[in-house]
């Protein structure tokens, strides 16, 4: 007779497991990815593709997760090697799947923790008021002048490459106890000693606690911006220039190189396909779909417990965060302070939150405060999401080896902060994150949300994705969905997948041929890849003698 | 800001804002469950 698992946690309300997995999905891409997709592909015409695969995507995807999630929960997994095994059948390659699947979590956990410390360091440091021009401190911050002022941006650009060790490897080591360093550490420990406190006293009540913090601080600085009018009295720097900059969907590009002004419109930019790309790619990524981190949250949620509409308030959350917070609090005072001629610092996510933001708050009016707020709350939101991916790799251990918590943590520790210092140690021009961000958090998901789908639509099959739907639901989810996600959602991905693949992939290998920090990192990823599969194959072969004793 | 942007950003900040509300609505008003109320039996305070 097969052997009878039972579920080891859950939570304690719905408002917890909500407020988890949104701060799980509410992350740096919110706050900075967002703002500077859509100024790059055309403003307000960005959004159309955008708000489409929100609800062909974001929508289907995510709720579909929950539901995979809640079924492995009820047979007593909570990995997604667990999960995946018991809705692929029991099938061995399902579990193999589910195994390798954990690979995303674990390596973007070993990075995330990183840029959590960065966080927190410049928090603090407004905190502490040593990032205030001509502030003490730091004597690089000495050539800080007000205005629209190149020295003032390299300043800033310089103090961010010392911080993080961009300019050499190993460079933040040389000082024992360096500040980075302390604050990594300090960081990796709230984090798995949150982890070790459970799911319900440890992540739930934290995620209580610092969603709200996380609305607060988003509060002030969005006041701020909203109340600065034309702080500069430049024309074509007031606050309705800010946001036409984001929101407008037509534009002049003036050509670098030739000086001509072209006007993009509407049309334009929705017959780009590298718009809908990169529409589709925020909020994929953005939701947190196929990172494990939502499986593995929405296996703790109780038999009964509602998830049809627990997932869409997850997923809307996040969009609140992404859109109106995200939207309104960074593009908009960048503009006010620097013009559209800091735009080309926009596109990337680290210099718009470490280099322009800081440059703002530093022409800002008690910027001191607003730059403590809004790092407060990148911080907050970073935290909770690598909790988030995280608990993945600690469910999968306990799954695949029947260990305690202590136990648990004390593996997943060693093997977290492994990664965390291969990459702090390779930190020069961020070679090493930069090859785990794009490998794990850019091309895995799409891949293992092609395989997710599959799963669901092809072996799990949609009529048992309705009944977990349906199971305690309080708002039934629309018949159509589960139709979306198999006929819809899935060519889609796919379409997209290839179509991303197409773009990046040529730069990607050649950058992969030329240097050898992205060949060891890949080498690292390829190991743990490698010792997760084995684990992952002993541990299916063990359930399976289980389920026949 | 061109008519076109207000239009964008209100179309975008309403969908999200209606959205996120009904759901918070939808939460706060569905009952409690039985292991809810336990939980919250658990943390009152004792008299």
């Amino acid at each position: 007779m097969a052997q009878q698992r039972k579920p080891k946690e859950h939570w304690n309300s719905r408002i917890g497991v909500v407020l988890a997995v949104a701060g799980g999905a509410v992350g740096l891409g919110n706050f900075l990815r967002f703002p500077g997709q859509v100024v790059n592909y055309g403003g307000g015409a960005f959004m159309i593709p955008y708000l489409i695969s929100f609800l062909l995507i974001a929508i289907p995807i995510a709720s579909t997760e929950w539901a995979l999630g809640r079924y492995g929960g009820r047979k007593g997994y909570h990995s997604p090697l667990g999960v995946y095994y018991a809705a692929g059948n029991k099938s061995a390659f399902w579990g193999l799947c589910g195994g390798l699947s954990a690979l995303t979590p674990l390596v973007i956990s070993m990075y995330y923790i990183f840029v959590e410390a960065w966080c927190l360091l410049y928090a603090l440091q407004y905190l502490g008021g040593l990032l205030q021009p001509l502030g003490i401190g730091y004597s690089l911050l000495d050539n800080v002048k007000p205005g629209l002022d190149l020295k003032s941006a390299d300043a800033y650009g310089a103090l961010f490459s010392q911080t993080t060790g961009m300019e050499a490897d190993g460079s933040i080591f040389r000082t024992f106890a360096s500040p980075l360093l302390v604050v990594t550490a300090v960081c990796a420990a709230a984090n798995f000693y949150l982890i070790y406190r459970g799911v319900s006293k440890g992540i739930e009540r934290f995620s209580k606690i610092v969603a709200p913090l996380i609305l607060l601080c988003a509060i002030f600085v969005i006041v701020r911006v909203l109340t600065l009018g034309n702080p500069t009295g430049a024309p074509g720097q007031s606050l309705l220039d800010g946001l036409g900059f984001m929101w407008n969907p037509t534009r002049e590009v003036v050509d670098a190189a030739t000086g001509e002004v072209a006007r993009t419109n509407l049309f334009d930019s929705l017959l780009n396909a590298e718009t809908w790309l990169a529409a589709t790619s925020q909020i994929f990524f953005s939701v947190s779909i196929c990172l494990g981190a939502t499986c593995t949250y929405a296996s703790y949620v109780r038999e009964n417990e509602d998830i049809a509409l627990s997932s869409v308030t997850a997923t809307s959350a996040n969009e609140f965060c992404e859109v109106v917070l995200g939207g309104l609090m960074t593009i908009p005072p960048a503009i006010m302070y620097l013009g559209a001629q800091a735009a080309d610092k926009f596109g990337s996510s680290f210099s718009l939150g470490f280099v322009v933001l800081p440059n703002v708050f530093g022409e800002m009016p008690a910027g001191q405060f607003f730059g403590f707020c809004f790092f407060t709350l990148l911080f907050c939101s970073a935290i909770t999401s690598s909790m988030s991916i995280v608990q993945p790799t600690m469910a999968l251990f306990q799954d695949a080896f029947g260990l305690t918590r202590k136990k648990g943590i004390a593996l997943v520790c060693l093997v977290v902060l492994t990664g965390t210092a291969f990459v702090s140690w390779f930190s020069k021009n961020l070679a090493a994150l930069d090859a785990f961000d794009f490998w794990l958090a850019n091309f895995a998901p799409f891949l293992g949300g092609v395989f997710q789908t599959v799963l669901v639509a092809y072996v799990w099959k949609l009529s048992n994705l309705r009944q977990e739907w349906d199971r305690g639901a309080i708002v039934k989810l629309p018949r159509i969905l589960g139709p979306i996600v198999k006929y819809v959602s899935l060519p889609y991905l796919i379409l997209i997948f290839l179509f991303w693949c197409y773009k990046n992939m040529h730069g990607r290998l050649q950058e992969v041929a030329e240097n050898p920090v992205t060949q060891y990192s890949l080498v690292f990823i390829g190991v743990l890849a490698l010792g997760l599969l084995a684990t992952s194959y002993a541990v299916v072969r063990r359930w399976k003698k289980e389920d026949k004793v | 800001m061109t008519i076109g942007g207000w239009i964008s950003m209100t179309v975008t900040l309403g969908f999200v804002l209606g959205l996120f509300s009904w759901c918070c609505y939808q939460m706060t008003s569905a009952p409690e469950t039985p292991e809810e109320l336990e939980e919250d039996a658990k943390n009152k305070p004792k008299e």
